[in-house]
């Protein structure tokens, strides 16, 4: 499909606004992968500091970052299986 | 952001405010927000912008004449720039982990701005501050009204509208104490 673009301008491309854009969106997308694979190593029974030591940061950091979310998230589907 | 707090009305706004900005392909900014209250079909938001001669009409082309779009930059396009083709990611990761969500900001459903994340967490504070137990279209204007660097705020400027008049007639209209 012809898109509003042509990816061999892209590629060649030296206009800021394209590359910083780049920039913010794989940044964006880290961020969502990053999410979904701490979530899966923590259902695979992974500890904080294992996944703080694969992802090469402190586990505060890691801990801080999800532990939180993930609970909320777990606790919902405990609510879910419960209510069923 | 606790989405389920909004009201029908204040989450269709925040889809036309995305809606705005990704025809002009901008982050959701203050500007789209403003249209898309003042292109409500009813409520607080809405009925104190026409009171103070706000339409979205008068809104979008104040926000091109304040700022004027540059060249679009399209965020699929900017991605495939750099070899990564975003569709191709979600299939290795559904492949792998099953349907989980990865959801990336494309052309179609950008990102909100600083100043767009801003009022979202503006409006959440008006709304535990006021106590009114949800977020309606009154608190994300009163949101932008309390966020300092929008285009948003620039348009309603722009417009002559006395913004310390509209905030008070926002909350004279939610028959809220004046804190």
């Amino acid at each position: 499909m012809e898109r509003l673009d042509d990816s061999v301008d892209a590629a060649t491309s030296n206009d800021p606004a394209i590359g910083l854009r780049a920039v913010w969106a794989l940044r964006s997308l880290s961020e969502q992968l990053e999410r979904v694979q701490v979530a899966n190593a923590r259902k695979a029974g992974w500890t904080w500091q294992q996944i703080a030591d694969a992802l090469n940061v402190s586990r505060q950091a890691v801990h801080k970052k999800y532990a939180r979310h993930l609970d909320a998230l777990e606790n919902l589907n405990q609510r879910r299986k419960g209510g069923q | 952001m606790a989405y389920e707090r909004f009201t029908d009305r204040a989450r269709r706004t925040l889809v036309e405010a995305q809606q705005e900005a990704a025809a002009a392909r901008q982050f959701i900014r203050g500007d789209h927000f403003l249209i898309a209250l003042a292109n409500a079909d009813d409520g607080v938001a809405v009925s104190a912008l026409r009171e103070f001669g706000v339409d979205g009409d008068a809104a979008r082309a104040a926000a091109v004449r304040l700022q004027p779009p540059g060249p679009p930059v399209s965020t699929d396009h900017a991605l495939s720039s750099i070899g990564i083709d975003v569709e191709k990611v979600k299939q290795s990761v559904a492949a792998s982990l099953g349907d989980v969500p990865v959801n990336v900001p494309n052309d179609e459903r950008p990102a909100f701005a600083v100043d767009g994340k801003q009022i979202l967490e503006q409006s959440l504070r008006e709304s535990v501050r006021l106590e009114s137990g949800f977020i309606g279209t009154e608190h994300l204007l009163l949101g932008l009204l309390a966020t300092p660097k929008s285009v948003g705020l620039d348009v309603l400027r722009d417009l002559s509208v006395d913004l310390d008049a509209l905030k008070t007639r926002v909350l004279e209209m939610m028959g809220a104490r004046l804190v």
